[in-house]
C-alpha cells in the first residue's frame, strides 16, 4: 500500500505534507524558548507528543550539575530503632544500564520543583520495608550534596552537605 | 519573468523529488532495524528489573501524570488507562516479544508498531526515569512506523521471495531522509543548548560532568579531569563534534570522519558516564547516513565470508589463516 501511495502523484502530495508537518514539528519542538518556539508549537505540540516525536537533546546543558547528589531515606521502625534505605545500585559493567532510571529518578524526587513525587517516595520505602519484614512508622527523605570544584582545584570534590527535604508518618502508626 | 519562475518552481519540484523520493536499497533501514530492535530488546530486559517499582501502582509513581492538566496535549499511553500489574506485565511481554519480531523481521510492520505503543505508553506512565536517550528510543519507534524496514534481511523477506532473500529492493527514500534529518536536528541543538551554559564557553564543563560522583561509571584518569587544559580540548571538541554531526555529516566526503568522531564521542560517554541505552541508540541510527550501495557491499562481503567459512573445514580455516 505504502509503494502505491509513493508511485502515485496524490500520494507524493500526501507524503510531502506529512514531511514538511513533521520536519516543522520536529525543528519547532527543538527551537531555543522563544514567542517563534511558542506560536508554532501551539499547533503542532499535540502531533509531536501524539506521535512520540518529543526529545529533549539538552544533555549537561546549559551546564553539566556542578554537584553530586545522593538521596537517602532514614526509616523509623515501630520498636524506636532506625535504619538507612538506599538507592538500588548496580555494577558498572551490566547494572549500569538498570540503575541509570533509578539515578534519574532521584534528581527529579529531590528537586524542590517536584514535590508531587516525594509522599510516593516515602510510601514506596515503606512498603520496601514492610517487605522486608519489619515494620517502619515514619520515612525521612535526605538530600546530600557534594559540590564540585573547578578543575584543577584540590579537593576535587568538597564536604557533603545532608538536608532533609521531606518526613512521612504512616498513617495509624504508634 | 512568468517563464522563469515557472522554472524555478520545476527545479525546486524535482530537487524535493529527488531528495525524498529517489527510490534506494533497503540494506539501510533493514541493518538499522536489526540494530535497534536489539537495543530495544536490551533495553525491555534491563527495565524487567525494576518493572513494578516504576510502573504498579504501589511503585515509585503511582499513577500516570494528568496530562490534561498539565497542558501537555496529545500525550497518552495504555499504562494511564490500564494500571494494574496484570497490565503492565502483559505490555511488558508484549513489547520484549514485539522487539524479538523487530530484530528478526517477523510481521515487521505490526512488530514495529507494537514496539512504538509499549515504548511511548512505559515512557508515559512514568516519566521521572527515562533520559534522553529513552526519549530517542520512541521517536526511532515512531519513524519505523513508516519506514520499509522489513523489505530485506528479514523472516518477512524469507517467507516472501527466499531465492532473492539477498536482494535488497529499492523504495523510496523517504523514512531514511527524515531519519537523518532527525539526526541533523539532535545534534544541533545538542550544541546549541550548550552554548548557553558558562561552563560549556569557558571550556570547564566535561570536567564537571566526568566527576559527577552518582553518574560516574567507569574511573576517568585523574589527569584528564584535574587538567584544564585537557579539559578545556575535551569540552570545545564535543561542541565541534556536535556541530560537525549536525552539519558537516550532509558532505560526502567528510560524513567519514565525522561519524567516526561522533562514535568515539558516544562510546567515551558510555564508558564515563551512566546514560544507560543513549550512546547505543545514537550510534544505530548513523547507519542512516551509510549510503544503501554501500551498506548492501558490506552486508553480502560479510555473507560471503561466512559462507566461505562454513564451507571450510575446521583444519582447512586454520591453514589458510597460518598461511
Amino acid at each position: 500500500m505504502q509503494e502505491r501511495l509513493e508511485s502515485s502523484a496524490a500520494g507524493r502530495v500526501l507524503i510531502s505534507v506529512f514531511l514538511v508537518v513533521t520536519v516543522l514539528a520536529v525543528a519547532f519542538w527543538n527551537l531555543p524558548p522563544s514567542e517563534l518556539k511558542r506560536q508554532g508549537l501551539r499547533p503542532l505540540a499535540p502531533y509531536v507528543r501524539a506521535t512520540g516525536l518529543d526529545q529533549n537533546w539538552g544533555v549537561f546543558a546549559p551546564n553539566p550539575r556542578q554537584q553530586t547528589l545522593e538521596m537517602v531515606a532514614r526509616v523509623q521502625y515501630a520498636d524506636g530503632t532506625q535504619g538507612t534505605w538506599r538507592l538500588p545500585s548496580g555494577n558498572a559493567l551490566f547494572g549500569a544500564y538498570w540503575d541509570y532510571r533509578w539515578r534519574k529518578w532521584m534528581e527529579w524526587a529531590s528537586n524542590d520543583a517536584y514535590p508531587q513525587l516525594r509522599d510516593p517516595a516515602a510510601q514506596f520505602v515503606l512498603r520496601e520495608e514492610r517487605g522486608a519484614g519489619r515494620r517502619p512508622v515514619q520515612v525521612e527523605l535526605f538530600r546530600r550534596t557534594a559540590d564540585l570544584p573547578a578543575p584543577g582545584y584540590k579537593p576535587r570534590q568538597l564536604p557533603w552537605r545532608s538536608e532533609q527535604f521531606h518526613s512521612y508518618i504512616e498513617i495509624g502508626a504508634s | 519573468m512568468r517563464d522563469r519562475i515557472g522554472t524555478s518552481i520545476q527545479r525546486g519540484l524535482q530537487a524535493w523529488n529527488a531528495f525524498w523520493f529517489s527510490p534506494v536499497q533497503t540494506s539501510t533501514l533493514a541493518l538499522l532495524r536489526i540494530g535497534f530492535g536489539l537495543i530495544v530488546l536490551f533495553w525491555t530486559i534491563s527495565l524487567g528489573h525494576d518493572l513494578l517499582s516504576f510502573y504498579s501502582t504501589d511503585g515509585i509513581v503511582p499513577s500516570q501524570p494528568d496530562f490534561g492538566a498539565s497542558g501537555e496535549d496529545g500525550s497518552w499511553g495504555l499504562l494511564g488507562r490500564f494500571e494494574s500489574d496484570g497490565a503492565v506485565i502483559a505490555l511488558y511481554v508484549v513489547l520484549l516479544v514485539a522487539a524479538i519480531c523487530l530484530t528478526i523481521g517477523l510481521g515487521t510492520r505490526l512488530a514495529a508498531l507494537l514496539v512504538f505503543v509499549g515504548l511511548i505508553s512505559f515512557s508515559r506512565r512514568n516519566p521521572w526515569v527515562l533520559n534522553s536517550g529513552d526519549a530517542l528510543l520512541h521517536v526511532i519507534a515512531f519513524y519505523f512506523l513508516i519506514a520499509p524496514s522489513g523489505a530485506a534481511l528479514s523472516v518477512d523477506r524469507w517467507l516472501r521471495a527466499r531465492s532473492r532473500f539477498w536482494e535488497f529492493p529499492l523504495r523510496s527514500g523517504w523514512p531514511l531522509r527524515l531519519l537523518q534529518v532527525q539526526v541533523s536536528i539532535l545534534y544541533l541543538t545538542a550544541a546549541w543548548d550548550k552554548t548557553a551554559g558558562n561552563t560549556w564557553r569557558e571550556g570547564s564543563a566535561v570536567s564537571y560532568a566526568l566527576r559527577i560522583g552518582d553518574l560516574e561509571r567507569f574511573p576517568v584518569p585523574s589527569f584528564v579531569v584535574d587538567s584544564l587544559l585537557i579539559s578545556n580540548a575535551l569540552t570545545y571538541g564535543t561542541l565541534a563534534i556536535e556541530l560537525s554531526l549536525g552539519v558537516l555529516v550532509w558532505n560526502r566526503v567528510l560524513r567519514p570522519w565525522v561519524l567516526l568522531l561522533g562514535v568515539s564521542l558516544h562510546l567515551g560517554i558510555d564508558y564515563a558516564v551512566r546514560v544507560g541505552f543513549f550512546s547505543y541508540a545514537v550510534i544505530a541510527l548513523y547507519l542512516v547516513f551509510i549510503r544503501p550501495e554501500t551498506m548492501s557491499a558490506w552486508i553480502l562481503a560479510v555473507r560471503d565470508w561466512v559462507s566461505g567459512r562454513l564451507a571450510r573445514s575446521p583444519a582447512q580455516i586454520s591453514a589458510a589463516d597460518r598461511s
